[in-house]
């Protein structure tokens, strides 16, 4: 792998080696994106808008679609929501990421958990408000029907 | 009915930077950008240009050249627009995935 040095200057100024602007593709006024790879590296890549119809659209279109399958996006419900996120897009505040599948369910899909869950829970918590006093009840009178059996029969073996 | 859009990783960088390089033209883009995310979630935008007929995107138009393409998660074919081009009709999507941002200019 080649390496090249460039000095940073005033205002954060560097100036791309001629052989990585060669490589990169680059022309005066295009745009270049600064990534960092969270261990102290930055990668630098050409942010071109291609053309329609193009093997890079499709390249690029299949990549945006797979970051879609990976959880690699943000869910937009309103135009307010996509305000923001265009704003922190551009202070560079905002790296998509995956929301919990709950987040992907519809409007009327969570009502219908909740009163899945609603119905679930009450049928939940009424049977142990009357669980211990039915099964107390139940078992006393198992019990008085056992003794009573018992006597029935010991009066029956005595006769 | 209830309508999402889902902006991809990339989508979302190429959107960033296009803001740095329509500088002084941001406020339009927003505008415009705003135009399309209002139109798709609140269905006033049903029917779009066929972008690639094997994968069912769509495209709308941004600014200039640029173009904005989207899947949406049900579509049918509508007919041909007054230029011949074949047009996509989304009524029934729920969800718009949000994938690109691309030049038509030849």
């Amino acid at each position: 792998m080649a390496r090249e040095y460039a000095r940073l200057r005033e205002r954060n100024q560097v100036t791309l080696p001629a052989s990585v602007v060669e490589q990169m593709g680059l022309n005066l006024g295009d745009i270049v994106e600064f990534s960092t790879n969270g261990k102290g590296g930055v990668q630098l890549h050409p942010a071109k808008i291609v053309k329609v119809g193009s093997a890079e659209a499709r390249q690029e279109e299949k990549a945006a679609k797979q970051d879609i399958q990976e959880g690699k996006y943000t869910l937009i419900r309103s135009v307010g929501d996509f305000r923001k996120h265009v704003e922190k897009l551009r202070k560079g505040e905002a790296p998509s990421v995956a929301e919990p599948e709950a987040e992907h369910l519809t409007e009327s899909q969570r009502h219908d958990v909740e009163a899945v869950v609603e119905t679930t829970l009450m049928k939940l918590l009424s049977s142990l408000v009357e669980a211990p006093g039915s099964s107390h009840k139940h078992r006393h009178h198992e019990e008085r029907a056992a003794q009573r059996r018992q006597v029935r029969s010991q009066a029956g073996e005595s006769f | 009915m209830k309508r999402e859009l889902r902006s991809a990783g990339r989508f979302d960088r190429k959107l960033a930077s296009l803001f740095e390089a329509l500088e002084g033209r941001e406020k339009e883009l927003q505008a415009r950008l705003d135009e399309v995310v209002k139109g798709l979630l609140d269905g006033s935008i049903t029917r779009a240009p066929e972008h690639h007929p094997t994968d069912d995107t769509c495209c709308l138009p941004l600014v200039g050249h640029l173009v904005v393409v989207f899947r949406p998660d049900k579509s049918v074919a509508d007919g041909q627009d007054e230029a011949g081009r074949n047009i996509t009709n989304f009524e029934g999507a729920r969800m718009f995935d949000l994938l690109n941002i691309e030049e038509e200019r030849e």
